[in-house]
């Protein structure tokens, strides 16, 4: 900040930061509101995906993930209440124990109450996902994604029937696959 | 632009920008409206349950048919259910569900059930017989409904949903569906 003068009549010639603008108000407020306006407005748009700890569990007794396991959860939040997500799961080669009951995985955020509690304690579909049963490739097949509100958790809805159990899963099986709903968290 | 914001020029002074800005954050939070907040009420609706050749009754007691849908600007994600009740009367025909807005289709709607859009999924629910319960793809039956499909377990071929096919319907029996479209706007 400073001045210069011209070189005969010295005229005094202040630089950009003299004269207006160092006597501008400062607009204290000013500052504090536009960052909040732009955080706000930045939340809506959460573009990138975010990963979560994807956990792989089963009605009566967990299963054990054997040698080079993969469990992995992204998800999208848009505008912001639908979530996407996408999750594969790998359950791994030697040292893979299947456990005993229905597989279920959590989800990143809360299911909305209004749509969780719609239809009691019956599932609500919400994706789908791919098994891939790498002893017999015949018996791979797609499956629907279901909310189960009774224990908070996506299970797997079979062709055939029944939910995706530990009676269904070997070494090197593999399961992937997305869903989408809308949540109330923050 | 997709919001009519106020872009000052150069020759606007410092002292008009309050007001300016002003009226762009009331314009944007009319845009992106109410539903940018995780409090927002999902959406509910009525879905209409017809039948090809005469129309089911949804019956008394447990019986209820429910939609609730979530949209983010012209993108629609629906979810639904309908149980049959005491009294019900299965109808005749593919079974029709409407949508709560009408679907913005470049894929032609075709009787051909193998040709019409998928949009969507859902799980048939037979109360008494878990087996039975079975994964539904949900498809375009006309821009304004829906039918679903399911295989059939004799031949390579997938039919539709009807009064008579797959199951005997009875009390507590139905289907839960989800579906994800563009929303045509006329």
């Amino acid at each position: 900040m400073g001045t210069s003068v011209t070189p005969n009549i010295a005229l005094i010639k202040p630089d950009s930061d003299e004269s207006i603008k160092a006597n501008m108000p400062t607009f204290p407020g000013w500052t504090a509101q536009n960052v909040t306006n732009t955080t706000i407005i930045d939340n809506l748009f959460r573009a990138s995906s975010a990963s979560y700890t994807l956990t792989l569990a089963a009605a009566t007794s967990g299963p054990t993930l054997g040698s080079g396991s993969l469990l992995e959860g992204k998800y999208v939040r848009i505008w912001p209440r639908m979530v996407f997500g996408f999750f594969r799961i790998y359950v791994g080669g030697a040292g893979f124990a299947a456990g005993t009951g229905d597989y279920r995985i959590n989800i990143p955020s809360t299911m909305d109450a209004t749509l969780a509690a719609s239809d009691g304690t019956r599932t609500l579909p919400v994706g789908r996902a791919l098994f891939r049963d790498s002893n017999s490739i015949p018996n791979s097949s797609s499956m629907v994604v279901v909310y189960d509100p009774s224990a908070n958790r996506l299970v797997f809805q079979r062709a055939q029937g029944s939910i995706f159990s530990s009676s269904d899963v070997e070494q090197d099986d593999r399961i992937t696959g997305y869903f989408m709903y809308p949540t109330a968290d923050a | 632009m997709a919001i009519d914001l106020i872009s000052p020029v150069a020759s606007d002074f410092i002292k008009d920008w309050p007001a300016q800005n002003g009226v762009n954050c009331d314009r944007i939070d009319a845009y992106a409206g109410s539903t940018c907040l995780t409090t927002h009420p999902i959406g509910t609706y009525t879905p209409q349950l017809t039948g090809g050749s005469s129309d089911p009754t949804i019956g008394t007691g447990t019986g209820e048919i429910k939609g609730y849908y979530y949209k983010i600007f012209d993108q629609i994600y629906s979810w639904g259910h309908f149980k049959f009740g005491t009294g019900f009367g299965a109808g005749g025909g593919d079974y029709i569900i409407s949508l709560p807005f009408k679907v913005k289709t470049l894929i032609p709607i075709s009787a051909n059930i193998a040709r019409t859009p998928i949009i969507g999924n859902a799980i048939l629910w037979d109360e008494s017989l878990a087996s039975a319960r079975q994964p539904l793809t949900c498809q375009l039956r006309s821009t304004t409904t829906i039918e679903f499909g399911t295989r059939k377990t004799t031949a390579a071929t997938n039919i539709l949903v009807s009064n008579s096919y797959p199951i005997t319907w009875a009390i507590d029996d139905g289907i839960k569906w989800f579906v994800r479209y563009q929303r045509d706007p006329n």
